[in-house]
């Protein structure tokens, strides 16, 4: 036991430290609104992080659900690319999943996560 | 005889020293890995916008904090505390050579590092990384010259 003492009690600060240095999560998170540039017909392209703009598109989006469209996230779920005009853009990380539309013809796909950032989403008829 | 008792006796304090010295690298890889995990999305955010990282960002996020904890095993078993101090060493000089690119590509952005080492500027991080890297090689050399002197004396 006294070889692990050191290294136990190391471990129980570390964990206390993180825990009290860690940001506080905030009560209601700022959200954004991303819209859909890809093609809706490629389950790839909506599951593409990069394929969501927060530059609103010319298409309208309608309550249906058959084709991706837009999504709403939280502010932790999307980061500002310094390198690029910095431009606030979804994580590449989110692991947005595409699933078929409402409609279920296949015809098109729609997003979703397993995560519990996206608040809404609306599809193309 | 007495100089070899004196020598145990001598290696024996340096053995907590090397000890000390492996509960501290355990402090700062279990803090980082827990305050990684702690603020997943923003460490994510931070590895989204490094140029270097951001293909794999999706597999980092998670590895790299896994990738420090198994080490905080590694340092906290007595059999496998030399190779997790190979290990850390290793990481912690990795480290260093990102953070040294960064510093000469990309040094506007902010660092992935969790919790308080988040305030640390990259230059102030390289030479951090650097003394621990220092710290690790000592306690490597006092286990080793430990793991000599009890081998060399006589039962």
């Amino acid at each position: 036991m006294k070889n692990y003492f050191l290294g136990l009690a190391a471990i129980i600060i570390a964990i206390g430290a993180a825990a009290y240095t860690s940001p506080e999560v905030k009560v209601k998170p700022q959200s954004y609104t991303f819209y859909f540039t890809g093609n809706p017909l490629l389950d790839t392209d909506v599951a593409d992080e990069s394929k969501w703009s927060i530059t609103p598109t010319e298409n309208e989006c309608e309550e249906e659900d058959n084709k991706a469209c837009q999504i709403v996230v939280d502010d932790n779920q999307t980061f500002v690319d310094v390198n690029d005009g910095n431009k606030r853009k979804l994580l590449s990380t989110l692991g947005i999943i595409a699933v078929a539309g409402a409609d279920g013809s296949g015809n098109g796909y729609v997003p979703k996560m397993p995560h519990t950032g996206i608040s809404s989403s609306k599809g193309r008829p | 005889m007495r100089a070899g008792i004196k020598n145990i006796v001598k290696s024996g304090r340096l053995l907590l020293l090397a000890d000390l010295i492996n509960a501290l690298i355990i402090l700062l890889l279990a803090y980082a890995a827990a305050s990684k995990l702690w603020d997943y999305y923003g460490f994510a955010q931070v590895l989204d916008q490094s140029p270097l990282l951001k293909p794999y960002a999706n597999v980092l996020a998670w590895a790299l904090p896994a990738l420090e904890l198994a080490i905080v095993v590694l340092l906290l078993l007595p059999i496998t505390r030399l190779r997790g101090l190979y290990v850390s060493a290793s990481l912690l000089i990795a480290f260093a050579l990102y953070l040294s690119y960064m510093v000469l590509f990309a040094p506007h952005l902010p660092c992935g590092c969790g919790g308080v080492l988040k305030s640390l500027s990259w230059r102030q991080h390289i030479f951090f990384n650097l003394f621990f890297v220092g710290l690790a090689f000592a306690a490597i050399y006092i286990y080793r010259r430990y793991k000599t002197t009890v081998s060399e004396s006589p039962p």
